[in-house]
C-alpha cells in the first residue's frame, strides 16, 4: 500500500495531496495542466522532497520531512516513466533495459536474462539493439516500460504515458498498456488530464484540481456523483447548482438552478444542492412532450457536435435555462433536423437525475 | 512548350539573401590580415629545408618536450577539472562565482604575470616552493615547472567547455537514472559523461592546444634551457634570434599541430556522435 499525505510548493502554487494506491490497482490522477500531477509523481519518485506530510511504502517510511526522513530515488522500489519516456539516447533497447540491474550489480547472467524475458515480453526483441531515435514512439513507450518493470517494482508511476503519442498510435498503444497494467501486481499511480484515459484506467481515481484533491474514490464513484464542474465537463454529464426552492409531499423537491427551475428527488437536509443529468436521459422534441416527465425545457440549439466526428453519438448542446447537454443519435438529429437556431424541448423524468446536498451522498437514481 | 515553363518566370523563386558589401569588405579585409601571415610563414620554407631540420637534434628534443608537457598537462587539467566542471555544472554553494571567477582568471591574465605569480609561489622563497623544497622537489626551472604553468594556463579551456557540456545534459535523463536505481557516480560515469562527451572532446582540444602553445608563463617560471624547459614555441623565440631558417620550421610545425587540434574541435563532435551511432549491435541498422 503506498501511503501518501504530502504538503509541496513551488513557487505560489501549493501541492497539497492525500491519497492510496493499493499494490495490484491503478489509481489514476487527472487534472488539468498546472494541477500538481507531476509534481506529485516527482515527490514520490524522490525528485522531489516534500516540506511537511509523509509517504510510506507499506510500512516503509520513504519521506517525513517531520522525522528527517528521505530515502533518494535510487534506493526506493519505484518505477517511474516520464512523460517523454527520457530514454538514454545514447543506448539500445537492451542497454536501455539493463540499466537498473546494472545499477543494482545482479550478476551478469542474470541481467541478460531478465533483459531478454522483458523484450520477448514487450515484443522488442526485433529493436533490441536499436537505439531510442531508431524507434517508433510505441516502441519507445514500451522500452520504457520494460525498463522500469524490469526491476519488479513495488510502485509504477505512470507520466501521461500516452501523451507523447500521435494519435493513430495513441489508439493501439492503449490497449496494449492497458493489458500490461493489468497484469500488475505493484501498485501503479498513472496521471493524465484525459478524462477518456482516467476511465480507461482508473480503479481508483483522483482528480487534482490546483494543486488539491478535489475527489477522490472508484470509478464508479466518480461517474455517479461528479464533485465539481470540471469533473462533470470532464464526463460530459450536466451538474447543475442551486437551492431548494419548495418540497413536495411525494417525496420531490423543486430547485432554482441558473435562472431555471427543476423538479427532482428530495435529497433532504438543507443549503445548497447539486444536481446531475447524464446527457442521455435528456429527451429532446419538437412539440411540447405530452408524457410525465416532470422537467420540460424549452429552448434553441447552440450546437450540435457528433461525437466521435462521424461517430454513433451526436452531442447537443441548448440554451435552455438552465443549460443542458443532450445525447442524441445521428438519426434523430436527421429526423428531427437538428440545427443551431432551431427550437426544441428537453425533457426528463424527476427520477432520472442524482441529487446531493453539497457535500453529502447522492440520493436518487444511481447512473 | 509546357505550362509549366510558361508559369515558371511568375513563380517567386526563394532567394539566397544577399550579403551587403560592407560586411563583403569587412570579411574579406579580415580574411586576407588571417591568412597573410600564415602565408609567408609557408613559402619561406622548402620541403628540403623542412625535411633536413625536422630531422634535427634541436627541432626533435623541442618538439619531444613540446608533446610531453602538453600531454601531461592535458591530462592532469582533465583529471583537475572534470570534478570542477561536475561540481560547477551540477551544485549551488556560497562561494561559487568567486570560483569561476578564480578558474578564469588565467584566461584574461597577460601569461608573464601568470608566470611570475607562480614563481612567487612554488619559487624557492614562494609560500608553497618553501615547503616543497623541504620536501625535496624543485619545480621553477624543470621539467615538472613546465607542465604545472601549461596546467595554471590551459585549465579554463577545458573546464568552461566541460561545464557547459554537463550542465546540457538534460535532467531527464538523470532522474530517469536516479530512479533505475542509479547513485550519483553511475549516473555521472553511465549518463552524463557520454552525453557530455562531444563538449569534454572539444575542451581537451582547445587546453591541449593552449599547452602546446604556452609560452610567457613557462619562460618566466620554467627558464629556456634547451632538452629540459625549452618546449616549441620558446624554441621559435631563440632560433628567431639566430637562425631563421630553424625559427620557420619550428612554426610551420606548431600551425601544423594547432590547426590538427582546432579541426579536432570542430569535427570530433560529429565524428563522435557517428561513432556511437555505428556502434553497437549489428542488427541496429534503422528499419526500412
Amino acid at each position: 500500500m503506498l501511503d501518501i499525505r504530502i504538503r509541496r510548493r513551488l513557487g505560489s502554487f501549493t501541492l497539497d495531496a492525500t491519497l492510496t494506491v493499493s499494490p495490484g490497482s491503478v489509481t489514476v490522477v487527472v487534472g488539468e495542466s498546472g494541477s500538481g500531477k507531476s509534481t506529485l509523481l516527482r515527490l514520490v519518485a524522490g525528485l522531489l522532497e516534500p516540506e511537511s506530510g509523509y509517504i510510506k511504502l507499506g510500512r516503509e517510511l520513504l519521506a517525513d520531512p517531520g522525522a528527517g526522513v528521505f530515502v533518494p530515488p535510487e534506493a526506493r522500489p519505484i518505477g517511474y516513466v516520464a512523460q517523454d519516456y527520457a530514454l538514454f539516447p545514447h543506448l539500445s533497447a537492451r542497454e536501455n533495459i539493463a540499466f537498473g540491474l546494472r545499477a543494482l550489480r545482479r550478476p551478469r547472467l542474470e541481467i541478460a536474462e531478465r533483459v531478454g524475458d522483458a523484450l520477448e515480453r514487450f515484443g522488442l526483441a526485433d529493436v533490441a539493439g536499436q537505439r531510442p531515435h531508431q524507434m517508433s514512439g510505441g516502441q519507445q513507450q514500451r522500452v520504457a516500460l520494460a525498463r522500469a518493470l524490469v526491476l519488479d517494482p513495488e510502485v509504477l508511476l505512470l507520466d501521461e504515458p500516452l501523451s507523447a503519442l500521435d494519435l493513430t498510435t495513441r489508439r493501439a498503444v492503449r490497449g496494449e498498456l492497458h493489458r500490461t497494467l493489468e497484469g500488475l501486481s505493484c501498485a501503479t499511480l498513472f496521471v493524465t488530464h484525459q478524462p477518456m484515459e482516467a476511465l480507461a484506467f482508473g480503479q481508483q481515481i483522483v482528480v487534482l484540481e490546483a494543486g488539491r484533491v478535489s475527489q477522490s474514490g472508484s470509478r464508479a464513484d466518480f461517474i455517479r456523483q461528479p464533485r465539481s464542474r470540471y469533473v462533470a465537463e470532464f464526463l460530459g454529464v450536466n451538474l447543475l447548482e442551486g437551492e431548494i426552492a419548495m418540497r413536495y409531499p411525494d417525496g420531490l423537491v423543486s430547485v432554482t438552478v441558473e435562472g431555471g427551475l427543476l423538479v427532482v428527488p428530495d435529497p433532504g437536509g438543507h443549503g445548497p444542492v447539486r444536481v446531475v443529468v447524464h446527457p442521455h436521459d435528456i429527451v429532446l422534441s419538437l412539440e411540447a412532450p405530452a408524457g410525465g416527465a416532470r422537467n420540460v425545457l424549452a429552448g434553441a440549439v447552440e450546437e450540435v457536435i457528433p461525437e466521435p466526428p462521424h461517430g454513433e453519438r451526436v452531442r447537443v448542446l441548448l440554451s435552455t435555462r438552465p443549460p443542458l447537454a443532450v445525447q442524441v443519435t445521428p438519426q434523430a438529429v436527421e429526423s428531427m433536423g437538428l440545427r443551431p437556431g432551431q427550437r426544441v424541448f428537453a425533457s426528463f423524468k424527476a427520477t432520472a437525475v442524482a441529487v446531493q446536498v453539497a457535500g453529502d451522498a447522492p440520493k436518487g437514481r444511481r447512473f | 512548350m509546357t505550362i509549366g515553363a510558361q508559369a515558371a518566370p511568375h513563380v517567386r523563386r526563394p532567394r539566397k539573401r544577399s550579403v551587403p558589401l560592407a560586411v563583403v569588405l569587412a570579411v574579406s579585409a579580415l580574411a586576407v590580415f588571417l591568412i597573410l601571415p600564415f602565408a609567408g610563414l609557408i613559402a619561406r620554407v622548402t620541403p628540403a629545408v623542412l625535411l633536413a631540420r625536422l630531422a634535427a637534434p634541436d627541432t626533435l628534443r623541442a618538439l619531444g618536450l613540446s608533446l610531453v608537457t602538453s600531454l601531461v598537462a592535458t591530462g592532469t587539467v582533465v583529471l583537475l577539472g572534470t570534478p570542477a566542471a561536475y561540481l560547477l555544472a551540477t551544485r549551488d554553494f556560497p562561494g561559487k562565482r568567486w570560483l569561476e571567477v578564480l578558474i578564469a582568471l588565467p584566461m584574461v591574465l597577460p601569461p608573464t604575470v601568470a608566470g611570475f605569480a607562480l614563481l612567487m609561489a612554488f619559487g624557492r622563497l614562494g609560500i608553497a616552493g618553501q615547503a616543497l623544497q623541504g620536501l625535496g622537489i624543485t619545480l621553477p626551472f624543470t621539467t615538472a615547472g613546465v607542465v604545472l604553468a601549461q596546467v595554471f594556463m590551459a585549465a579554463p579551456f577545458f573546464i568552461a567547455p566541460a561545464r557547459a557540456g554537463f550542465a546540457s545534459v538534460d535532467r531527464r535523463y538523470l532522474d530517469a537514472a536516479a530512479t533505475l536505481r542509479g547513485s550519483e557516480a553511475l549516473r555521472f560515469r553511465r549518463v552524463m559523461l557520454p552525453l557530455a562527451m562531444p563538449a569534454l572532446a572539444a575542451g581537451v582540444s582547445m587546453s591541449a592546444a593552449r599547452a602546446l602553445g604556452e609560452f610567457g608563463a613557462t619562460i618566466t617560471f620554467a627558464g629556456n634551457l634547451p632538452g629540459v624547459t625549452q618546449t616549441m614555441p620558446l624554441a621559435v623565440y631563440v632560433a628567431l634570434q639566430s637562425d631563421l631558417d630553424q625559427a620557420v620550421v619550428l612554426s610551420v610545425l606548431l600551425l601544423a599541430m594547432s590547426l590538427g587540434l582546432l579541426m579536432g574541435v570542430r569535427w570530433a563532435p560529429q565524428g563522435w556522435m557517428r561513432m556511437r551511432d555505428d556502434a553497437g549491435h549489428p542488427d541496429s541498422t534503422p528499419a526500412r
